[in-house]
């Protein structure tokens, strides 16, 4: 690891920039890769970084998501990922896009109505017809009541196919959410397996850091401190809390560098 | 009212979230669905959470049910199947050769 301030540079698996001012968060985003007051080299932060790469007491922390991608860290694969795997590229299959414009709106003239005077007009015609008696009146208002029919028909055929479309749309939208949570489901039995293999030694991590500590109750530094002793991360932590005399010691208790950093302000 | 129904999982917490805090708005909530008060606050949370979630929610204005909403006739073959003498008798048997609508003349009618 090398970082670099604006007027110094630290090499190996220990810097210490408590006296520089520079903030915990700042070493944070270097460490990322974002614009910050300095500079890190380091490998890539993976998943246990965003978890508990940044120990200061503010920390949010929830123990057990972080423990188990400490597991993960350590090489250890639950059970349930080849089916998590499988779930997650079937519910990426899914398509949810808008294929129909909408025409949900119901036609204004009541297609059977006008089926219904068609078909009197249509008749009346013909009685007309048989009698020899004038019938161009009747035959202009057949043709308007034609045209309205078909208009209506088209209008009703397109409402039923929108809302077709609609509701397949959303048995798709339901069928992903009934696999995005199988997915949570398994994730869930996929933490609890990880948890329960490094539960050991983590609680020991726990008791050399503070005897009187409940593994899953505890300060949120502590936790993370042993969380990280379980773990393996090759990017570095960032330290603002006060659990060890000197960055040294916290870089061999979590056998990885360490960033030292003052409280921020 | 208006029927909330939601297609993920964050539509369907947010949801949750809304019904828990206004329960003077909910008039029933349904695991991923509730029933909102026909007030303008009640679609204001409706269109709040369609405005977050977009196609995720689903917005449906209903309306209190009552027997008028049916014309005589249904309520009239229904009363009448629920109070035949043989439980067995599928509706399409029980409605041929009487005054009732069939099943297919029921599925046809628009309301």
């Amino acid at each position: 690891m090398i970082v670099r301030t604006a007027d110094r540079t630290w090499c190996g698996s220990v810097a210490d920039l408590r006296a520089t001012g520079v903030s915990g968060h700042q070493v944070v985003d270097a460490v990322r890769g974002d614009d910050a007051a300095c500079r890190v080299h380091c490998p890539p932060p993976g998943p246990l970084f965003d978890r508990v790469g940044h120990v200061h007491p503010e920390m949010g922390l929830r123990v057990r998501p972080a423990l188990a991608a400490a597991a993960r860290t350590r090489g250890l694969t639950p059970p349930q990922a080849d089916e998590i795997e499988r779930l997650r590229a079937e519910r990426d299959e899914i398509d949810v896009a808008e294929r129909v414009p909408q025409h949900a709106t119901p036609p204004e003239d009541d297609p059977a109505a006008l089926e219904e005077r068609v078909a009197e007009l249509r008749g009346r015609i013909s009685a007309l017809q048989a009698h020899d008696i004038d019938a161009s009146d009747e035959r202009a208002a057949l043709r308007e009541a034609a045209a309205r029919l078909s208009e209506a028909q088209t209008t009703r055929l397109a409402a039923a196919q929108t809302r077709q479309a609609t509701r397949e749309q959303r048995d798709r939208r339901q069928r992903r959410l009934r696999l995005d949570d199988r997915i949570a489901n398994r994730e869930r039995d996929a933490r609890s397996w990880l948890v329960e293999r490094v539960r050991e030694p983590y609680e020991r991590a726990v008791f050399a850091l503070d005897p009187s500590a409940d593994p899953f109750d505890c300060d949120p530094t502590t936790a993370a401190l042993a969380i990280l002793r379980v773990g393996t991360q090759r990017a570095p932590v960032v330290l603002a809390a006060e659990q060890f005399p000197t960055p040294a010691v916290a870089a061999a208790w979590v056998e990885g560098p360490v960033v030292a950093c003052g409280p921020d302000v | 009212m208006f029927l909330v129904i939601t297609y993920s999982r964050s539509a369907r917490s947010s949801l949750r979230n809304v019904t828990r805090a206004h329960e003077e708005t909910t008039v029933r909530q349904f695991g991923r669905a509730a029933l909102l008060a026909g007030t303008a606050f009640g679609a204001f949370q409706a269109c709040r959470l369609r405005e977050k979630h977009g196609r995720d929610v689903q917005i449906e204005r209903v309306e209190p049910f009552v027997p008028a909403d049916v014309p005589a006739d249904v309520r009239e073959a229904a009363g009448a199947y629920e109070d035949r003498d043989q439980p067995s008798v599928p509706y399409r048997q029980f409605s041929a050769g009487t005054d009732h609508p069939g099943p297919s003349a029921l599925r046809e009618r628009d309301l």
